[in-house]
């Protein structure tokens, strides 16, 4: 039953409203239970449970509505939390495998103490023909000269509805990375916010999507830069095939008193069929002179020079396709430390 | 250590902008200030219109009632619609025969410039005061190649009014937005220019739009059509005196480049400060023709100004180059739009802005490359430049992409002048007072090279970039 309407990955600057890239408004289940994932960890950090009390004032990239859905879901809050100085050495993996056709879901909190080091790795995935729907969101918390390494996979079926949401706050020197990959799933809608308040602070984000079919991706990505000398480098490198739909909106806000920060932010886009749509939209707002700020993005096919070698070398189109928008994937899923997970992408993909 | 000063960029100086002359109530026709049927209908009469146009204008004010003021952009709280006076006439006829123009208007003119301008570099000028023409004049060797350039009421009535109707309002809907709907229900004045096919005007023309009466509207229509493989250069100048209360500037250009045609648009706008410039540009290419914008924005309280070109015929083109200088007390937000319909289409949009003194200056624009627009290609290029930390400026740049066929880029860079840059340059000798005066007059130099040499000297007077930087 979907009878709530959800306004999210709203902009924080909008624009024409006849382009239709200012937000999204959406019909979610109200008919959800909490999620079970499985958490594989080593003993060194601590995993409990915690009220969404705690995480209420980080906002997160897909907005309030999502906020008060989840929170009104009466889930309980996965709670990791790295003690001070602590440098977990194995990833903390959390796995959301669905297997039933139902509404699900979850809340995340990574409250990472000063001098702290945690990797978690969240990996969505179901069978194939699973038409659910899972809504799950992850705040993160960063405190002096941390750092914690998010990586997110999203393997799920083509008929199944996702949303995650992603927020995060930075202490003095904190360290926010994520990696994210869309590489299936009917709909996702996809959000993170990071503030940058602590000095020094910083955050990287590379983000890899390959859509077929008519798999539909919409996010919203925002970094505030509001402690000085704050850095963002936010990438993506996607592949559009068939009639795959993707909008990309990303944000970078120099606030006043951001002096000596710098945000970058580019996106690569490959089209390899003629009827996907890609809508790109990077803002950049400044409210400080002291500041850099960057955004690029290139839209485009495959150049021909490069198809007419691979099929001079024998390939056939589609395979030289097939090749290209793996390499693009294989580009960020590079950046992942953990063999286990790289090695679980590359199968995915071979089967795919 | 040696404190470090930062270097200043003066306003513009926009003082010879600023003169004015009382206007008598024995030389003017004012209307009611406000926005009703009535009044409407009153313009109505007073322009003589056809019926058609009558009904025009009277469908548009109730598309401009149920029509929301758009949200996204710049705060426009201080407009209140029943202060402004939409229509005011200076009791004179339109001219061709300079000498003829009433004295004040005709002095302000001259202070402006546009007859000697006229005398030296252009083919044909219109010169509207508040909101009626009051000359108009093209070069008999100019006229005799069949080039029409007139003031748009006479061509209602005259010989092309079945063009006028065709094309009128016909790419910019009333139903575009509130302030295009406000548009077609009170516009006066304007001009229309028709080139026929083949026709190349060497020199430009020139309209120049003046707002003299405090809290008035000034709504001039362009409708310009270069007909198959004929080529103009079209020069709009706009500027106002200063006045406490709010002007409303919500114009129309609407232009029709035929086949393999090519129409260059200049505009230096340099409204006052308490201008509220709502104004709406649109161009539509057919088959190899090019369209190029050139626009410097310096002037207003807040603009939203984004000219939109559509690029209709395989092979099309579009350039747009503009500067925009936001100082204390302006809001510009001001941008390019192009919607990409045909194969082997191509634009560029190349944008400067700079903002200082608690200026606001936004690059807004959009790329639409539909599925029929195979081998298009996009490429855009903004850079802002900041010149203090209580000023702002932004980038919102939307691109959607329905064909695999395409190729666009986008680069976009805000920031502030480069230490290195100076440095680079102090090393070579320069001092650093030159070094940032070199650097941020070569910034916007993009938009004066495409201008005519009297046109870019005219700007570079309003930029006036005096740096007074110092070090120690």
């Amino acid at each position: 039953m979907e009878n709530n309407t959800l306004l999210i990955n709203a902009m924080p600057a909008p624009t024409y409203n006849w382009l239709r890239m200012n937000d999204a408004t959406v019909k979610v289940p109200s008919d959800i239970t909490e999620g079970n994932p499985m958490v594989t960890r080593s003993h060194e950090v601590s995993v409990g449970a915690c009220s969404y009390e705690e995480i209420k004032d980080i906002p997160g990239g897909m907005g309030i509505d999502m906020d008060n859905y989840i929170q009104k879901s009466g889930a309980d809050v996965l709670k990791i939390s790295p003690g001070k100085g602590q440098k977990v050495t194995s990833p903390v993996k959390i796995d959301f495998n669905f297997v039933k056709d139902e509404n699900t879901v979850n809340a995340v909190y990574i409250d990472a103490s000063d001098d702290s080091d945690v990797t978690v790795i969240m990996d969505y995935s179901c069978v194939k023909e699973l038409s659910g729907f899972a809504a799950i969101q992850t705040k993160v918390r960063i405190g002096k000269n941390a750092r914690v390494l998010l990586i997110q996979i999203q393997r799920l079926g083509d008929k199944f509805r996702f949303f995650n949401d992603v927020a995060s706050r930075t202490d003095d020197g904190g360290s926010f990375e994520e990696i994210q990959l869309v590489l299936s799933g009917k709909e996702t809608y996809q959000g993170s916010r990071t503030d940058l308040y602590g000095k020094g602070s910083s955050l990287k984000t590379d983000i890899g999507y390959l859509l077929r079919g008519d798999e539909h991706l919409d996010m919203n990505y925002i970094a505030n830069h509001i402690g000085r000398k704050t850095l963002c480098d936010i990438k993506v490198d996607g592949v559009l095939r068939d009639e795959a739909f993707k909008l990309f909106r990303g944000t970078i806000d120099l606030r006043r008193g951001a002096k000596g920060a710098v945000g970058n932010e580019l996106e690569d886009v490959l089209l390899m069929d003629d009827n996907v749509i890609n809508q790109t939209i990077p803002v950049i707002l400044c409210d400080e002179d002291d500041v850099e700020g960057n955004h690029g993005a290139t839209i485009g096919r495959l150049d021909d020079d490069l198809l007419f070698y691979m099929e001079s070398r024998g390939m056939n189109k589609e395979e030289v396709y097939e090749m290209m928008a793996k390499a693009r994937i294989d580009s960020v899923v590079a950046k992942i430390p953990d063999e286990e997970t790289k090695s679980l992408i590359s199968k995915y993909l071979e089967e795919k | 250590m040696a404190k470090k000063e930062r270097a200043e960029v003066n306003d513009i100086d926009r003082s010879m902008y600023d003169f004015r002359y009382e206007e008598k109530d024995q030389d003017f026709y004012k209307i009611q200030e406000g926005l009703t049927r009535k009044i409407v209908e009153e313009i109505s009469d007073k322009k003589g219109d056809p019926q058609w146009m009558r009904d025009f204008r009277l469908r548009s004010l109730e598309i401009y009632n149920e029509k929301e003021i758009p949200q996204w952009g710049p705060s426009i709280e201080g407009l209140d619609m029943s202060n402004i006076v939409t229509y005011v006439k200076p009791k004179t006829k339109m001219t061709a025969d300079w000498e003829e123009v009433p004295e004040d208007i005709k002095n302000t003119f001259e202070k402006l410039g546009i007859p000697q301008a006229e005398r030296k570099s252009l083919a044909g000028v219109g010169a509207q005061y508040d909101s009626e023409l009051v000359y108009h004049n093209l070069q008999k060797e100019v006229a005799d190649k069949g080039v029409v350039y007139t003031d748009i009421e006479s061509a209602l009535h005259g010989p092309y009014a079945d063009m006028i109707k065709d094309h009128f309002m016909h790419l910019v809907p009333p139903t575009d937005h509130k302030f295009a709907a406000l548009h077609g229900a009170v516009w006066s004045g304007g001009s229309f220019v028709y080139v026929p096919k083949g026709v190349s005007v060497e020199i430009p023309l020139q309209s120049y739009f003046r707002l003299n009466a405090p809290g008035a509207g000034q709504f001039e229509h362009t409708l310009i059509i270069v007909d198959e493989g004929a080529d103009l250069h079209f020069i709009e100048g706009c500027s106002a005196p200063k006045y406490n209360i709010a002007n409303l500037h919500a114009g129309c250009v609407e232009l029709f480049v035929g086949k393999n045609a090519r129409l260059r648009y200049s505009t230096i706008e340099n409204w006052s400060k308490n201008m509220y410039n709502l104004n709406t540009k649109r161009a539509i290419v057919e088959e190899g023709g090019t369209m190029e914008w050139v626009s410097g924005s310096f002037g207003s309280h807040v603009s939203y100004l984004y000219p939109m070109t559509i690029l209709q015929g395989a092979h099309s083109h579009m350039d747009f180059t503009g500067v925009t200088f936001a100082g204390k007390g302006q809001n510009l937000d001001t941008g390019a739009k192009v919607v990409h319909n045909a194969p082997d289409t191509s634009s560029y949009i190349s944008t400067r802005s700079i903002s200082k003194d608690g200026g606001a200056s936004t690059y807004r624009s959009s790329v639409v490359i539909n599925n029929k627009a195979k081998n298009a290609k996009n490429s855009v290029s903004c850079q802002s430049l900041m010149l203090d930390d209580i000023s702002r400026s932004d980038t919102i740049p939307a691109m959607d992409v329905r064909t695999q066929q395409a190729d666009v880029g986008h680069e976009a860079k805000i920031g502030r002048i480069s230490d290195d840059a100076v440095f680079y340059l102090m090393s070579r000798g320069i001092s650093e007072e030159e070094a940032r005066a070199l650097i941020v007059s070569g910034f916007a130099d993009s938009v004066s090279k495409e201008l005519p040499l009297e046109y870019a000297v005219e700007m570079n007077n309003l930029i006036r970039l005096e740096m007074v930087g110092a070090i120690g």
